[in-house]
């Protein structure tokens, strides 16, 4: 679509808007491109080549939030998405409690985009196919024990525009890339998986810089083997032992018992039908020892590369670098316009984002990330008496306050008298979020500091999907409930 | 010309361009209609109307393939994604496998209907409705959240072979949580075919009923406790009982659970489930979607494992070569699958199955429940929006949450009795059953919560 006719709809938009007389209208003119080549058992097994072009406007009218989208730009249809959204509006404004009030933002007239050094979708599909087939190749190996290997990669341009009734203009094209490489062994009794570098991926924002910089080729013979020790390896020990959390399992924790528990519109209990509610009731701001000291989580939507990098979140707020958690204690919640006077704050934290543009904004996880520690990773195993180290996803679960988790890994390694001893399958531990977080006993440092994509974050009703990065090293937690199977 | 003539027409008029590049070509049309009001604290939080179209085209060349997709079916949109998708079949490889898709198959009322221009229930109704439960609670000093939701979705098939098919369903789902200041909570939900059909009376009392019955929860240690599921526990058990030992793909290579227990029985014997498009709770597609009829499996008969579903390309690796209508489009990453589960009824009702039951807990439903270990699809989750404990047929009280960690096979062979009355449910991570309740001997709890 020509830029201009964007811009001739925006504002088409916001007249329509202002001439109905609402108190308060944005519209998102959003177009995605998606490319997904995987590559399984030697097939081309899944191909996402999409572009999708549509917008979402979102009225407040009678006090009350009414949205509707479209994906036809031709202006009777915006005039009737503009009056549907108003129609909608006038409907919530029959059982409201308050007005909705947004907190100020300045008036921004700006553009903002992801750097990257290679266009992603630039690069001809012999070259991607070629790093997916060899890598795929040497995962497989030839090895009947190998029933499943997998390599793929996704890469995506979101471009946006964004016009409010207040004046804000703001244009964004955000950029992301990301891959993994995986497989699924089984000796005929045993079936065990390992991916690389995360499962569910590893993306970043930037552009094929970032698939190339994943050395997925250079790792695949070290992820088979790694699974294929599984399959010969004594079950992880049990009981309460020491804990070593790497890389993006860290994050999964981060994601699910910080960052999903601070979000203030579950806090508020608008997410209560679903998702859930949280523990951090509002009582607890500015005095809740959340963990131990070492604890330091930094909201950062400005930082480079993340997952939840941009200029402007979808109520035009421009975001922040910010405690959530220091030194242990809690600081503040993750917020919106609608919701951060709540809380006492006249400004939004600015996380309000939707997927696409069928889809109305809410609180979405900023990037999310455990400040680095001081420590060496090898410090931190020789100072293990008796524990377990673990890595990759398999399973979570936590419950509705985000208070009871229990998180199962790909592979594990016993640590006994500061040594490495062996792997071990099937690890798992639970526990309670703030006792968890208390026995946080050493972060490792810069040097082992890496930020982790989540490429799939459901969260409402309809169901919505977001991106976020969670920046991690590695940790050690004291006393954690290892394994399921003694009960 | 509405909106649902227009997309026919312009899907027939990119069948003819992608011929042009390609010998066979599928096209698939999925449009969908939501309008959804969400409510939270006692007011409507949310409420939204969208209308999505996503058009998937597949291009295939001598057993290779290139695909795209758009929400466009505008010659000048799809014509450089097309020209991709081309392109990627110089680079995909030959699959041995490739198979021979339905042709020539016309679906009995495909002439596509589509959607409409709207929904039925206009968002004042839906206020309306939810004003209605809100003032219930209210009055009863208690909180509620949830949704009303009015969705409608089409499905159109098209084959360079000639094969046409279209279906459309409509379902509208009335979901809410009540709770006290305290938190203590209860849970309702029906999903019916369209928002007349709802009973909102009966699932706001019962989310009111069950709220109330909450109160003053009991703190019980982590053990393994008789249970009585119901219907909405027992769909995350079918969720990964499907997605893992159901797996076609995984059983053709040798990683699944059931792996070479064709013919064997491998759950109770109370246990028969269906995959069941007929069904009148279902709204399945009578086709798949490479264009065959979806058959009725019987997947489990009085605990023996009898079939698994089949697509074009796994029919030919396990079958005599026909499908049985599971197809996901092609090339699935996951092979074929079950959309329309059925788990059978049983004899009593689930009233009847508690005045029966002593030192039993009931269990509204799970939350967050995912696979652990698919050596035996050990699953774990936590309880939520109702637990009680059953003496002599009563509820004497409520109990707190506690997490649980057990394997879905065992599970299912430790049956003592299945409800008569059937509902349509989707797990906490989607999907639509149709199941009963489930009066298990043993469930594992291996952690405890302070809500």
């Amino acid at each position: 679509m020509k830029k201009q006719n964007i811009l001739d709809s925006l504002d088409l938009a916001m007249k329509i808007c202002n001439q109905a007389g609402v108190d308060y209208a944005d519209i998102r003119i959003v177009e995605m491109s998606d490319e997904v080549l995987k590559v399984r058992n030697g097939l081309l097994s899944e191909i996402v080549n999409s572009k999708n072009l549509g917008y979402g406007i979102r009225v407040i009218a009678g006090g009350a939030w009414g949205f509707a989208s479209s994906a036809n730009l031709h202006s009777q249809e915006i005039t009737n998405t503009v009056r549907r959204a108003i129609q909608i509006a006038n409907a919530s404004a029959m059982k409201i409690n308050k007005r909705v009030k947004l907190a100020a933002e300045p008036i921004w007239i700006d553009r903002w985009a992801t750097p990257y050094i290679i266009d992603p979708f630039k690069v001809s599909y012999d070259e991607k196919l070629q790093l997916l087939y060899s890598t795929e190749e040497i995962l497989r190996n030839n090895d009947p024990r190998v029933k499943s290997a997998w390599a793929y990669l996704s890469i995506a341009k979101e471009h946006q525009w964004f016009a409010s009734s207040e004046g804000s203009r703001i244009e964004q094209e955000i950029v992301r890339s990301g891959a993994e490489i995986g497989v699924s062994v089984s000796d005929g009794n045993e079936i065990q998986r390992r991916t690389f570098p995360a499962s569910s991926g590893q993306y970043l924002q930037g552009g094929y810089e970032v698939i190339l910089g994943l050395k997925l080729k250079e790792n695949a013979a070290k992820t088979r083997d790694e699974a294929l020790s599984l399959l010969t390896a004594p079950p992880c020990p049990s009981g309460e032992r020491e804990l070593i959390i790497l890389g993006s399992q860290l994050a999964l924790q981060i994601h699910e018992s910080i960052g999903h528990a601070t979000e203030l519109d579950r806090v508020l209990g608008l997410e209560a039908n679903y998702a859930g509610r949280s523990f951090v009731d509002l009582e607890k701001k500015g005095r809740f020892q959340y963990g131990s000291r070492y604890l330091n989580i930094i909201a950062d939507s400005t930082m480079p590369q993340g997952l939840a990098t941009y200029g402007y979140d979808d109520d035009g707020v421009r975001p922040e670098r910010y405690h959530v958690i220091k030194e242990g204690v809690f600081q503040t919640y993750l917020t919106n316009r609608e919701l951060a006077h709540n809380i006492g704050e006249t400004r939004s934290r600015g996380c309000n984002r939707a997927e696409g543009w069928q889809n109305i904004p809410i609180i979405r996880m900023p990037n999310l990330s455990l400040a680095a520690g001081d420590a060496t990773l090898a410090e931190l195993i020789a100072d293990t008496k008796d524990g377990i180290m673990v890595d990759g996803i398999k399973c979570w679960s936590i419950d509705q306050y985000r208070y009871n988790f229990q998180f199962g890994m790909e592979i594990g390694w016993h640590i006994q008298n500061g040594k490495i001893v062996g792997p071990v399958k099937d690890p798992c531990y639970q526990g309670i979020t703030p006792e968890f977080w208390g026995r946080l006993v050493g972060v490792a440092d810069e040097e082992h500091w890496h930020l982790w994509g989540v490429p799939n974050c459901g969260k409402g009703q309809p169901g919505q999907r977001a991106e976020m990065s969670h920046g991690t090293a590695p940790s050690k937690f004291s006393k954690v409930s290892i394994g399921y199977k003694q009960a | 010309m509405t909106m649902s003539t227009l997309l026919q027409s312009q899907a027939l008029s990119l069948m003819n361009l992608a011929k042009s590049y390609a010998k066979e070509v599928f096209i698939s049309v999925q449009e969908e209609r939501e309008d959804l009001t969400r409510f939270g604290e006692n007011e409507i939080t949310q409420n939204v109307s969208k209308h999505t179209i996503e058009v998937s085209v597949t291009v295939a060349r001598d057993g290779r393939i290139g695909q795209f997709q758009s929400n466009s079916l505008d010659p000048e949109v799809v014509r450089p994604l097309l020209e991709r998708a081309v392109n990627i079949i110089e680079y995909a490889p030959k699959d041995p496998d490739y198979p021979v898709f339905p042709q020539s198959v016309v679906f009995k009322d495909s002439s596509f209907e589509g959607l409409g221009d709207a929904n039925d229930g206009d968002p004042a109704l839906r206020a309306k409705k939810i004003v209605s439960h809100i003032r219930r609670c209210e009055s009863q000093k208690l909180l509620t959240s949830g949704i009303l939701s009015d969705q409608s979705a089409g499905t159109y098939y098209l084959h360079s072979g000639g094969t046409n098919a279209a279906y459309s369903s409509k379902r509208s789902t009335f979901s809410t949580t009540v709770m006290d200041s305290a938190g203590h909570s209860g849970w309702a939900m029906a999903t019916e075919k369209n928002l007349q059909e709802i009973n909102f009376e009966e699932i706001s009392s019962i989310a009111i009923e069950k709220s109330i019955l909450s109160r003053n929860p009991k703190s019980f240690d982590c053990k393994e406790y008789p249970v009585i599921l119901e219907p909405s526990a027992v769909t995350d058990l079918l969720l990964f009982l499907n997605y893992v030992g159901f797996s076609t793909q995984s059983y053709v290579e040798d990683r699944s659970p059931l792996k070479r227990k064709l013919g064997e029985k491998v759950l109770h014997s109370l246990i028969n489930i269906y995959d069941d498009h007929t069904h009148p709770l279902h709204a399945g597609m009578p086709f798949d979607f490479e264009g065959a009829s979806r058959e009725r499996l019987t997947l489990i008969e009085k605990g023996v494992f009898k079939t698994l579903p089949l697509d074009q390309k796994y029919a030919k690796k396990i079958s005599n070569g026909q499908s049985n209508g599971h197809a996901l489009p092609y090339p699935s990453s996951g092979g074929p699958m079950c959309l329309n589960l059925q788990l059978a009824p049983g004899k009593d009702s689930l009233s009847t199955i508690v005045a029966g039951a002593d030192r039993y807990l009931l269990i509204t439903h799970l939350h967050y429940t995912n696979l652990i270990d698919p050596n035996d699809i050990t699953i774990t989750g936590t309880t939520r929006d109702g637990v009680y404990w059953v003496e002599k047929g009563k509820i004497v009280h409520a109990v707190k949450n506690m997490r649980f960690t057990d394997s879905v096979l065992r599970l299912l062979n430790v049956v003592e009795a299945i409800s008569s009355d059937q509902v349509y449910k989707s797990a906490f991570f989607g999907g639509g059953f149709v199941v009963p309740a489930l009066k298990l001997s043993g469930l594992r709890f291996t952690g405890k919560t302070d809500y």
